[in-house]
């Protein structure tokens, strides 16, 4: 190199430019960049772990708004998989309404008539029964009633035994041991009443009786021998006398099914906008892709139109059992 | 690298972490479903306490009820109050993961909502303080590794560069040479890779610069000797200096020594050289060039520059030319004009192979200019000749006026003047008779009447001379005819009329140039040429007419005659009588060539001493 310059790296030192260095370090930070994920993820935050509160003291603020229609349900299945159900049948009735729903979930222990009747919820899908009961002491109203898998909105219960059972008539109950639904169940108490009533049984000629939680754990209780007999709904009786689990005695009536409930004071723009969104619900067509698992309602085929007068036999009934307080 | 390896390292297990804590979440939500829903706060408890005591890096976990509260935790001693807020989930999100820092190290909490629509939550916070330690001791190892293999790799990179390095310097530096124009250095090829390609390439480079530069310089050469050849043939010089000059410019731009330039004349016959440089003043050598036939002609029949190695007949072969060499051959020019041969120049060598083609080629470029130039002088030469005896020309006409004013004026004096005087005599005669004889008196008058009549003869006759009316009037046949009278008839001399095609009338000035020609040959033939008949024919053609005058008298050498008046031999100022003659004649052909061509037509005159002559005039028709 000539005396008296400087070697200029930038420029011609092993044929680099300063062009060229510059656009190598933009293309190795860009790889870097990209190689080491491209973000450094959240903003982190300071927490001190060492500043502790009694825990009932804190609360977050609630996060739905107030005006919120709160849904209710009858328990019927095991709790998770109610919500599930319902919580996907809210969203159609979001998309169907333009209302927001907020599902409501009775405690065990809890009565899902005093929350539709108390304002507690404002709808809520009840058994007959509880509807029964709704209606008597809140003035709750049925607005829609609900389609069984054949596309009737009525039921039936049956009384089952053990397949080796003596018992082989309703007749034949007198003295024996029998197991009903909740006390509010419609198939599983109610029916099975009136159809003991009928052929002259009272809850005293029986030799012992019990309330079970579910149509399952009256079932169980048959077939494990704890009962004589047991009064479920027919849908489940059916089943398990096919199956030669069980032996069917007697087959009641037809009587109104579940439905949809509400509170007399819901606004009648909003009962009725809700009613003909529960009335235009298809579960088995369109709207069966936001539905988790709806088939095992008591209205898998959804609604129909209801009359106040389809529940003055079971009224008259549930009066004389007691059931009306 | 190491930090890369770092940060790529500690992401991916903080992925991993993170989706265990979803899929740790996801599993304990769904168990604590039922419970939770109903409100079996104890149950939700212990799974928590479970999950945390079952799964590694968990360092808490709560659960958020539907109602906002605490519904279980895994805090010993109360929960931490800015836990609570420091993770909320968005309700359109089922999770959402928190980088917390805290006392206890970084710590993710995975929030996870335990059912989709539903408020409640479970939070897990995972410490990362397992993966640091990791990571840490991971980024030491990478660390340490990469240290080792830098220096490892630095060390053979250097090897290897100075291996690779150095041909390609010293390539560098020869082509750094080359740039520098030492075309002639040859970088050595001490290898057949590309490197030794390359040096390769470079040297058929330099050879080939080599080559252009030196094309270049020669080009420039002959632009300097053809520039400088220009320069010596620019100027009004005559062409004798003009060549000179020439000829010592080509001999400087080719660095030869001697050279001469020979010029042809129109019959191509050699003439001395006209100039010569490097040669000794010896006029026997320049007189052999002239009279002895030379090698040269064949340069001229090939027109082009050829090297001409000299027969022992060459009057030049052996001329010293300086420095103690002789002439033994001599490069040949032709100087050629249109195909014709101008001449030839020569530039004399000791042995042939001085004549490279380069040189040829500026020899023939050169005498290219030379030709031009000699062709130019030519024909500047020519047309001075021209002007000058158009110069000439004029001043006959002159005399001519001259003449012809003399010859009315003493005609009007010697009959006009002296008829009118005996006219004044007999007038005077008569009126003295008047009185005294009448019949004297009528005598008088009679003859007075006769004396006027021939008077007005005469001044018809000069009238006519100046221009006759009948050329006017009746056209140019009666006009030469009236001519012929006066001129040759009156003289004894026999004329023959020949008239070819139908006469008509032609323009004025075609009419008056033929019949001053005629006019001028008829003064002419009875002038000088002692003819006893004269023959004029007439040719009238649709597209020329032809007038041809002659004679059968004593002719005369037509190319003596106007050589003499083209070399201005005849002396105009002092003439003697048979110069006068001379000068008359041949001004009068002139004038005669100068009236056809003026009109663009044909002159030619033909006689040979003692058989007469003919002068023929052709003149188109528009």
């Amino acid at each position: 190199m000539p005396s008296g310059k400087r070697l200029n790296i930038w420029k011609k030192a092993d044929g680099m430019s300063r062009a060229d260095f510059s656009k190598l370090t933009v293309i190795a930070l860009t790889l870097l960049w990209i190689l080491t994920g491209c973000n450094t993820g959240n903003e982190e935050k300071w927490v001190d772990l060492n500043d502790v509160r009694p825990a009932e003291t804190l609360v977050r603020p609630a996060t739905f708004p107030a005006d919120d229609l709160i849904f209710g349900f009858d328990r019927r299945l095991e709790i998770k998989e109610d919500v599930k159900m319902y919580l996907s049948f809210l969203r159609y009735l979001e998309g169907k309404t333009g209302y927001r729903f907020r599902l409501h979930i009775t405690p065990k222990g809890g009565s899902i008539v005093d929350d539709l009747g108390k304002g507690i919820v404002d709808f809520a899908a009840i058994g007959t029964g509880s509807y029964l009961e709704a209606r008597e002491k809140y003035g709750v109203q049925m607005l829609v009633r609900g389609l069984n898998a054949e596309g009737q909105s009525e039921y039936r219960s049956l009384i089952i035994t053990r397949t080796d059972s003596q018992v082989h008539s309703l007749a034949d109950l007198k003295g024996r041991s029998m197991a009903f639904g909740p006390p509010t169940s419609t198939q599983g108490h109610l029916i099975p009443r009136i159809m003991l009533a009928e052929v002259g049984i009272e809850l005293k000629d029986l030799k012992a009786y019990d309330h079970t939680h579910s149509h399952a754990e009256t079932a169980n209780a048959v077939m494990s021998g704890r009962f004589d007999a047991g009064g479920i709904q027919d849908t489940l009786g059916q089943a398990l006398a096919a199956k030669g689990l069980v032996r069917v005695i007697a087959v009641s009536r037809y009587y109104p099914s579940s439905g949809i409930a509400v509170n007399k004071d819901v606004p009648q723009d909003i009962k009725e906008r809700v009613r003909q969104a529960l009335l235009d619900f298809d579960p088995q067509g369109r709207d069966k892709p936001v539905l988790y698992r709806w088939d095992q309602t008591e209205m898998p085929l959804g609604f129909t139109t209801v009359r106040e007068s389809d529940y003055e036999e079971l009224t008259l009934w549930a009066r004389r059992f007691g059931l009306l307080r | 690298m190491a930090l890369s390896t770092y940060v790529v390292v500690g992401n991916a297990l903080r992925g991993e972490l993170e989706a265990k804590g979803l899929a740790a979440s996801q599993y304990l939500a769904e168990s604590l479903l039922n419970p939770l829903l109903d409100e079996e706060f104890l149950l939700v408890q212990r799974s928590l306490e479970d999950a945390k005591a079952s799964l590694p890096d968990v360092e808490y976990a709560y659960v958020i009820g539907f109602d906002g509260r605490l519904v279980a935790h895994t805090f010993p001693n109360g929960f931490p109050a800015a836990l609570i807020y420091a993770n909320i989930i968005p309700m359109e999100q089922t999770t959402q993961v928190q980088v917390l820092l805290t006392e206890r190290g970084i710590i993710r909490d995975i929030g996870f909502r335990v059912l989709s629509g539903l408020p409640a939550e479970l939070h897990i916070g995972l410490n990362e303080a397992r993966i640091n330690a990791s990571l840490k001791h991971t980024t030491g190892l990478i660390l340490g590794l990469t240290l080792l293999a830098t220096i490892l790799g630095g060390t053979a990179a250097g090897i290897l560069g100075e291996h690779l390095t150095r041909p390609l310097g010293d390539l560098a530096r020869s082509a750094l040479r080359l740039g520098q124009g030492h075309l002639d250095e040859k970088i050595p090829i001490r290898s057949k890779d590309e490197i030794g390609q390359l040096a390769a390439d470079f040297n058929m480079m330099a050879a080939n610069l080599q080559a252009t530069i030196g094309e270049l310089r020669q080009r420039n050469q002959e632009l300097l000797a053809l520039n400088a050849i220009a320069n010596a043939l620019s100027g009004p010089m005559e062409l004798t200096v003009v060549l000179e000059r020439a000829l010592k410019a080509t001999l400087e731009a080719t660095g030869f020594a001697a050279g001469w330039i020979l010029l042809f004349d129109e019959s191509g016959k050699h003439h001395p050289p006209v100039c010569w440089h490097g040669l000794p003043e010896d006029t026997v050598l320049q007189e052999s060039m002239e009279s002895r036939p030379c090698l040269c002609h064949r340069a001229i029949q090939e027109q082009k520059p050829m090297v001409i190695e000299l027969e022992s007949s060459c009057p030049a072969l052996g001329v010293p030319i300086g420095q103690g060499k002789r002439i033994m051959c001599h490069a040949t020019v032709p100087l050629l004009a249109k195909g014709h041969a101008l001449g030839v120049l020569n530039i004399a060598g000791h042995e042939t192979t001085a004549f490279t083609a380069e040189i040829l080629q500026l020899l023939g470029a050169i005498g290219g200019q030379l030709s031009i130039a000699i062709e130019n002088a030519r024909l500047w030469e020519e047309l001075r000749r021209k002007e000058e005896l158009r110069g000439q020309l004029l001043h006959k006409v002159i005399i001519a006026q001259e003449e012809e004013r003399k010859r009315i004026g003493r005609e009007l004096h010697d009959e006009t003047s002296q008829a009118l005087a005996a006219l004044v005599v007999v007038l005077q005669a008569a009126r003295a008779a008047i009185s005294m004889d009448l019949k004297r008196c009528a005598e008088y008058i009679d003859e007075a009447k006769a004396a006027v009549t021939r008077t007005i003869q005469d001044l018809h006759a000069i009238i006519y001379d100046l221009r006759p009316s009948l050329l006017d009037d009746l056209g140019l046949l009666p006009a030469l005819r009236w001519c012929a009278q006066n001129r040759l008839e009156r003289r004894g001399i026999e004329v023959i009329w020949d008239v070819e095609g139908e006469e008509i009338r032609l323009p004025s000035e075609v009419e008056t140039a033929l019949f001053r020609i005629g006019q001028e040959a008829m003064t002419n033939i009875a002038k000088y040429a002692h003819a006893d008949q004269v023959r004029i024919r007439v040719e009238f053609k649709p597209a020329y007419v032809t007038l041809q005058v002659s004679d059968d008298g004593v002719g005369f050498n037509v190319a003596q005659v106007m050589s003499q008046m083209a070399n201005r031999n005849v002396n105009l100022s002092a003439p003697s009588d048979a110069a006068q003659e001379k000068v008359g004649a041949g001004l009068g052909l002139l004038g005669m060539e100068e009236r056809a061509s003026l009109l663009g037509g044909q002159f030619q005159i033909e006689s040979t001493p003692g058989r007469g002559t003919t002068v023929t005039a052709r003149i188109p028709i528009n």
